[in-house]
């Protein structure tokens, strides 16, 4: 029995091993989106979304995604770092790390470790210990989502601001494209006898 | 400081400029080479002995000098700038001026060594950040690497003698130990550096020693003590520390940050020649914002500029700071809508919608405004009434182009390439001069004799001449005119009026003579350089940045630094006012960030403040501080927020990020150097709405007066060719920098792109016969890393043994002889020799193919045997390279094979969840290089394999590719005409769709069925089952297309069918079987005759198709091959195809579906299938003249080929040619009866030796053969442009004769039976002809309308129509509707918010979207 569970001890720090933590995933990001993502770099054996029962829904996700390899999952780490990892288009590099076993909410049992649990004297020295944990938690909540607060007020401060910009450049956009689209820069072109390359290449993909 | 210059030798020669030194050996050396000395003794001994030579020019540049010199020594004591001499034997002390240009790199470590010893003199409080800032402001524009620490490093002894030679600098000690706190902080993060440094360290330390300063004992103390500290945190782990700690080093050393930018600014050197690039105001150059308005100028923004304060510019009086926060300057004029007329000065409404007093002119950079009166006057000088008159259009709005464009001599136009056609203009009012047409008066230097003063100036303006013309009078102060010239509206507070502003102007008029003087490209370059204004001012923001950024860290660094000891701390403190208060709240002893943090939580709590709030962000490193914290803090109520818990955690907040600067993110992925990071600068700055807005007018404009009739010339007085050119690139860049917009979900991860299998598979079904055993094949980019398995796979099929080695940037899935590694760190004795070395395939592109080529550049290095590469057309040509060790001739290049949906984008789903494809407009080429010591084999190979494609005249190119593109589609669309129903077209999108899915089936087939039937060629055995297979398979195909056909779109679904079939591996697959069947025991002159055979038959049509291009579209070629399979149908009624073909149901391809009742060889591989085939009966069963047989099969293998051509007349009639082309067939087809006995009686040997339905294909295939292949050779031939079918129409004949002869005479009854053939052949022709003249046109026509209707359509499938779709600025709410289910008023930071990239990901990753790809 014990073995057992240190077997599915062993197996499961196996799996962390094997997993990356993708932190700041867009909240439109599918199972199915990151899967194919990170299948460039390996096999993807599952990927599970790390709920979020506190904050507002619109937060970035965080997801665990099992590689096959340990060392695939290192690899997706050191690309996704080195590199700016865009997801589903989202403008916004994913981050990735290793994942420990704290992120995984159904983690077995660490073998031999036990946990007692018990009601405490207001006397007992450990009931300020405790107290003060409990303050320290509920403080950190605050904390938490005062920062969160400020973080999306700064995000759509920003968001407004490229939006502004954005709409600058393509209202540029559109008035060159115009011209490119009743054909008149062409014909120019041909008038002045001005070789101009398709696309120079440029507008595909390549 | 004790050194002064002897007065009484500075009577001789005082100072030498473009001075340079060199020894003996004429070698440049550096004076610090000299013996340094200090109030005139010798203290510090260069290093050589050597004689060294001063060499310059004298004084007032009259005198070159070559003196033997001695000695240097520095001047701190003056105010401006430290003064350095050297000792020259015979005439004493030489003030150094300005050093040659060339000589500047020698001494530039040892300048910036005194300008900082010189700036510590003067500022001994000066923070090592701004000591740096300012020692790179002085040398901005000396040098292009800004100066560092590691240009101090070099020179520890001669600072180490200032200190001790000076008073001042020994007041300054804090900040020299700063500096070398620096030098050591960074070294240290540079590891090898370490040693050296800490060696110098340390001696400059005993050297200071004996000085006896405290301080540096403290230094080399604190020093120590640094390092496990450090490394501490580092254990900590947390990120933002480690980037605190090394933030100063990271904003200090910033030269690859300039590399990028100054990278940037080549590529878009162009983008500014067109446009004014000196300030309105001074008129001169310098970091200069545009505005975004119609006016087009430029202005210096800010007074602090360098360039601003040389020509003591009033600037716009921005502070930098606001300069940086700008996001466009759009200036009173433009805002307000009140433009000055630029002929009379007067402000007026330029706003068209509420009665415009002044307008612009209409030349794309122009930029200026006019009243309607004043221009026409000057347009018109002397004719009141015609001036009247235009002066009243001009009111109504019709455009006009201002007296600026015109020579006010002699009335012509620019032109900008000639320089002497080159503009000089007046900055004042509307004159300008051509080059040779300016007056004298206009001088560029002043000629005191004559009173002339310089009014021109050459190298400001690109290709013009800045002038001011006689009627403005300088201002000597200035040397320009007054500057009241400028007006802006509801400004009246601010008196414009740059004679107060001025101070020291007397440098701004000798500073433009130097540059008049000076005009040299080089100089340009610099001023160029230097009028980027976009790239400089980010740089300078970002400096901005990091400067905010660093006190704190210096605070922080203080803390670690001074922790062993507190005295020096507080000394230092006070060098650091503005952190002060932190540093107090640091002083518990606490050493590290963490310590800090947790004092400060000490405090609070001590206050009895409610429990701070502390900083999730910062990890671990605040989970530390906030662990520390519980065991001091107070327990509370309900913790609620305070206001100042609140600040606190918004200034950790701060912080936070402040430690990530912009330039940390960009310099992070030094992956390849071509991103164009800048391409936000370049977009918001440069190009402005209002040079937009011109562009479009004048375009317009200039395309009306040229349908009016006027002159190009007059058009392009209103818009340059240059502009036009600009237009298109500006598209370009526009259309990068929106490509995440524009292209919606399809941008994703990296956006690389990879080869999708199956191309692969028929890339190496086409390269594997050029491998040998032992070759070593490289793909330098390899994406998902397919490319090697499948050569492997094919190698070993064929028995060679080959070695792989696979690089990207990125680990594949595939870790096959994966090395994850940039290409371009590959180092050639990696490889093996080039003679063993296949390399290629498909590297990133880069914008115009600049990743490409370096990719190629690269690979070439190793000089390998074979280049395969898929690259974009635009990537330069191996044959055009020079300097090649060795050269490289083009085996084959193949434009065809990735059209389409040749790739696809790994790591991105479209909304099914399916992996994105690609699809590209313009496919690009499939090329083999080979070296040209190899390239006779391998054309040899490319020959015998039938991989030469015919390339069509390259003047056809141009005309072609638009028909190609038609071509696509309209084949479909004649077929739908043929259909003769109108709502077909609805249908024919959706199955379109439905067909594509089934493509991508069919694709998996094919090549399955591939390998078998190659195989069976060479062992009969297994054709039995491989002739099963392919029965199955065509009966499948069959029975789908009948109920297709049921449908009422058959002919549609058809096409669709066949690209995967018949895209180009399968034209080329017949073509190789038949030579495969054939091969081995012909006689070269038989190749020959097959060879040409081939191009006639597999390849022509292709090209031909596409009148001449080979970037026929797979459509295009499937039809055909399809058409083929058709004529192997031997059991066709001849009233039966008669009827048919009268039919309007497109002829060719009615049989077809006979052929598949009738005939197992009916899928599009039939193509091969029967040729094949018929290859394999003749080889098992002929007799002894196996030659023959096999001439003869071959060409029966050929007919399905060539009967190819009989679905050419169907599909070429969707080309624009179409219906000219058939006509010509009509006409032609009579004379080809002519020769269809000939060939039928070659053909007679099969069926008499087999007489089985198989021959009788044969023979069918062979009448239909002559039937279409003759025409169509006419038909070409007819157009001309196809330099080859009369050799074709030769070698055909010639080949009929061969068979001829070849034959046994006792084949002749079998004529008759021929000839029996022949009959049914004979009404045939004309119903056919008559089919493809009757269908073709008005099919055609069809097709023109309906391609006019489909055109949005169309586009669908190509990516512009994205561009349409996806981008319109209100649809940024849809897309974020689209993307984010959750109601609108919830904003969504993370969401996909399209404005966020703005910020840096067009850079990261449109670069990469562009420019990788990999296969």
């Amino acid at each position: 029995m014990e073995s057992g569970k240190q077997n599915e001890y062993v197996a499961f720090e196996e799996k962390v091993r094997r997993t990356v933590y993708l932190d700041n995933l867009s909240p439109n990001v599918t199972e199915s989106v990151v899967r194919t993502a990170l299948d460039q770099y390996g096999t993807v054996k599952s990927v599970e979304f790390i709920p979020n029962y506190l904050e507002p829904r619109n937060m970035p996700q965080c997801a665990l995604v099992e590689m096959e390899k340990e060392k695939q999952a290192k690899v997706v780490i050191s690309t996704l770092s080195e590199f700016p990892f865009m997801m589903s288009g989202m403008p916004r590099p994913v981050r990735a790390r290793a994942a420990v076993a704290e992120m995984f909410g159904d983690r077995p049992r660490k073998p031999g470790r036990q946990i007692r649990i018990c009601w405490l004297d207001t006397a007992d020295p450990d009931f300020e210990v405790a107290s003060k944990l409990k303050q320290l938690v509920k403080k950190h909540a605050t904390e938490t989502t005062v920062m969160l607060k400020h973080q999306l007020e700064k995000e759509e401060k920003l968001a407004k601001q490229q939006g502004e910009t954005l709409k600058a450049n393509y209202k540029k956009y559109e008035m060159i494209d115009s011209l490119m689209a009743d054909g008149a820069a062409r014909r120019l072109a041909r008038c002045y006898n001005l070789r101009v390359s398709d696309d120079s290449g440029l507008s595909t993909f390549h | 400081m004790a050194f002064s210059d002897d007065e009484e030798e500075e009577a001789l020669i005082h100072s030498v400029s473009n001075y340079y030194f060199n020894d003996e050996k004429d070698e440049a050396v550096c004076f610090s080479q000299l013996p340094l000395q200090f109030g005139g003794k010798e203290c510090l001994s260069g290093g050589s002995k050597k004689k060294i030579f001063l060499r310059g020019i004298a004084d007032d540049g009259l005198l070159t000098i070559c003196k033997h010199v001695t000695a240097w020594k520095f001047d701190l004591s003056n105010v401006g700038k430290p003064g350095i001499s050297v000792l020259s034997k015979d005439i004493g002390w030489l003030k150094l001026q300005k050093p040659r240009k060339s000589f500047e790199p020698v001494i530039r470590s040892v300048l910036i060594s005194v300008h900082c010893l010189h700036l510590i003199s003067w500022n001994p409080d000066l923070s090592g950040k701004s000591l740096w800032d300012q020692l790179a402001k002085i040398f901005r524009y000396l040098y292009e690497v800004k100066p560092s620490q590691n240009d101090l490093v070099d020179h520890m002894d001669l600072i180490a003698e200032a200190v001790k030679n000076d008073d001042s600098l020994a007041k300054s000690k804090h900040v020299l130990v700063r500096n070398e706190f620096l030098v050591v902080k960074q070294g240290s993060s540079k590891g090898l550096q370490q040693f050296m440094i800490m060696f110098l360290s340390f001696w400059f330390f005993v050297q200071l020693k004996s000085v006896g300063c405290l301080c540096f004992e403290q230094f080399l103390r604190s020093f120590l003590e640094e390092k496990p500290k450090k490394r501490k945190l580092a254990n900590e782990n947390a990120r933002a520390t480690s980037i605190s700690g090394f933030i100063v080093d990271d904003a200090v050393d910033g030269p690859e940050l300039d590399d990028s930018n100054n990278d940037d600014d080549d590529n878009d050197d162009d983008e500014d020649d067109l446009y004014d690039s000196v300030c309105a105001f001074c008129d001169n150059g310098g970091s200069l914002i545009c505005c975004d308005g119609r006016c087009m100028r430029s202005f210096h923004a800010t007074e602090d500029d360098d360039s601003a304060r040389e020509s003591a510019c009033e600037s716009l009086g921005f502070t930098p700071n606001q300069v940086k926060a700008l996001e466009t300057l759009l200036c009173k004029n433009c805002e307000y809508n009140q433009h000055q007329c630029f002929a009379c000065g007067k402000l007026g409404s330029s706003d068209k919608s509420s009665g415009a007093e002044v307008f612009r002119c209409s030349n794309a950079t122009c930029g200026h405004f006019y009243h309607p009166h004043c221009v026409s006057k000057l347009l018109h000088k002397g004719d009141k009434v015609a001036a009247e008159e235009h002066a009243k259009r001009i009111s109504s709005g019709e455009f006009f182009t201002c007296p600026t464009h015109k020579c006010c001599v002699c009335q012509q136009g620019e032109n900008k390439k000639v320089e002497e056609l080159q503009f000089a203009l007046c900055r004042r009012c509307p004159t300008s001069y051509h080059r040779k047409c300016l007056p004298r008066e206009i001088a560029f230097d002043d000629i005191e004799e004559e009173g002339i003063i310089t009014r021109a100036w050459d190298g400001l303006l690109v290709n013009r001449v800045l002038i001011y013309c006689l009627k403005h009078e300088i201002d000597e102060d200035l040397g320009t005119p007054i500057r009241d010239h400028i007006k802006f509206p509801f400004d009246e507070s601010k008196k414009r009026k740059a004679s107060d502003v001025l101070t020291s102007h007397e440098r701004v008029g000798s500073k433009k003579k130097t540059l008049a003087l000076e005009g040299t490209s080089q100089e340009r370059t610099a001023m160029k350089a230097a009028k980027q204004s976009s790239s400089v001012v980010i740089a300078d923001q970002t400096s901005k940045k990091s400067e905010k950024v660093t006190p704190r860290t210096n605070s922080l660094k203080k803390v670690k630094a001074t922790g062993p000891s507190k005295k020096p701390l507080r000394q230092n403190s006070k060098s650091l006012p503005m952190d002060a208060g932190k540093s107090s709240a640091a002083d518990g002893n606490k050493a590290s960030l963490g310590g800090r943090l947790f004092a400060l939580m000490n405090q609070e709590s001590e206050q009895q403040i409610k429990p701070g709030r502390q900083d999730n962000l910062k990890g671990g490193l605040s989970k530390a501080a906030v662990v520390d914290s519980t065991a001091t803090s107070k327990s509370s109520d309900m913790p609620s927020l305070d206001a100042d818990s609140e600040r606190r955690l918004l200034n950790l907040m701060k912080e936070a990020e402040s430690s990530v600067t912009l330039e940390d993110i960009i310099t992070k992925p030094k992956v390849l150097s071509t991103h164009g990071y800048s391409s936000r600068s370049v977009i918001d700055r440069t190009i402005t709405l209002g040079k937009i807005e011109g562009l479009v007018e004048a375009v317009r404009m200039a395309l009306a007066k040229l349908e009016d009739g006027c002159s190009i010339e007059d058009a392009q007085a209103v818009c340059e060719p240059e502009v036009l050119n600009q237009i298109f690139k500006w598209q370009n860049k526009l259309r990068v920098y929106l490509a995440p917009f524009l292209y919606g979900m399809r941008y994703s991860s990296f956006g690389r792109h990879f080869t999708k299998v199956d191309k692969l598979e028929e890339i190496v079904d086409r390269l594997h016969w050029y491998v040998q055993d032992g070759d070593t094949i490289v793909d330098f980019c390899c994406g998902a890393n397919d490319f090697s398995l499948i050569m492997k796979r094919k190698l070993e099929e064929t028995g060679k043994k080959c070695s792989f080695k696979n690089y990207d940037i990125f680990q594949a899935k595939n870790d096959f002889n994966f090395e994850r590694r940039d290409w371009m760190s590959v180092q050639q004795k990696e490889l093996p020799t080039g003679s063993q070395l296949i390399m290629g395939l498909n590297p990133p592109f880069g914008v115009k193919a600049a990743l490409a080529n370096k990719f190629i550049d690269k690979a070439l290095e190793f000089n390998p045997k074979l280049l395969i590469l898929i690259v974009p057309p635009e990537t330069e040509r191996l044959d055009k390279k020079k300097s090649l060790k060795y050269p490289y001739e083009l085996v084959w290049e193949d434009n065809n094979l990735l059209s389409g949906k040749s790739f696809y984008l790994p790591g991105s789903i479209d909304a099914n969840d399916k992996q994105m494809d690609q699809w590209n407009v313009m496919a690009p080429p499939l090329y083999l290089w080979s070296r040209s010591d190899f390239s006779a084999k391998n054309k040899s190979i490319a020959e015998k394999r039938g991989h030469v494609p015919r390339e069509p005249a390259s003047s056809n190119q141009e005309m072609n590719i638009d028909e190609t593109r038609i071509s696509d589609f309209e084949l479909p669309l004649e077929d739908d005409g043929l259909c003769d129903d109108a709502a077909e077209l609805k249908d024919h999108m959706q199955n379109h769709e439905i067909e594509e899915c089934k493509k991508e089936k069919s694709v998996e087939v094919t090549p399955k069925e591939c390998s078998p039937r190659q195989q069976s060629d060479e062992k009969n055995q297994s054709k039995e089952t491989s002739s099963n297979k392919k029965r199955k398979h065509s009966e499948e195909n069959n029975g789908r297309k009948t109920d297709k056909k049921i449908g009422g779109w058959t002919p549609r679904s058809e096409t669709h069918d066949g690209i995967p079939h018949s895209s180009p591996s399968n034209v080329m697959d017949s073509s190789r079987c038949s030579v495969k069947g054939a091969s081995s025991k012909l006689h070269s002159e038989e190749n020959l005759v097959r060879k040409t055979d081939i191009k006639g038959g597999g390849r022509t049509p292709r090209s031909e198709m596409h009148s001449g291009i080979p970037h026929s579209s797979p459509s295009t070629v499937m039809g055909s091959s399809r058409s083929s399979v058709k004529g192997a149908s031997p059991k066709l009624h001849s009233e039966e195809k008669l009827g048919r073909k009268t039919d309007k149901m497109s002829g060719g391809r009615t049989p077809r579906s006979e052929t598949h009742s009738g005939i197992p060889y009916s899928s599009p591989s039939n193509v091969m299938g029967s040729s094949r085939s018929s290859v394999e009966c003749a080889a098992s069963k002929l007799h002894s003249e196996e030659n023959l047989g096999r001439k003869t099969n071959k060409k029966s293998g050929r007919t399905p080929r060539s009967e190819t051509y009989s679905g050419i007349p169907h599909s070429s009639s969707s080309n624009v040619m179409g219906s000219i082309r058939s006509s010509v067939e009509c006409a032609s087809r009579s004379p080809n009866q002519l020769r269809i006995p000939n060939m039928h009686s070659s053909r007679t040997p099969l069926r008499t030796s087999y007489g089985d339905t198989r021959t009788s294909v044969g023979d069918d295939m062979g009448r239909r053969y002559h039937m279409n292949y003759d025409p169509y050779s006419a038909d070409t031939h007819s157009h001309g442009y196809r330099p080859y079918p009369d050799e074709m129409n030769r070698e055909f004949n010639l080949r009929s004769q061969v068979h001829l002869y070849g034959q046994e005479p006792g084949l002749f009854p079998r004529r008759n039976d021929l000839a029996g053939l022949n009959s049914l052949y004979g009404p045939t022709t004309p119903s056919y002809g008559q089919h493809n003249g009757a269908t073709v046109n008005p099919s055609y026509r069809m097709n023109m309308s309906a391609m006019q209707r489909y055109a949005p359509r169309l586009d669908e499938l190509n990516y512009t129509r994205m561009g349409g779709a996806g981008p319109e600025p209100p649809l940024m709410g849809n897309r974020n509707a689209f993307y984010d289910p959750r109601p609108p008023f919830m904003i969504d930071p993370r969401a996909p918010r399209p404005p966020y990239t703005l910020g840096f990901s067009p850079g990261p990753y449109h670069p990469y979207s562009h420019h990788n790809s990999a296969g």
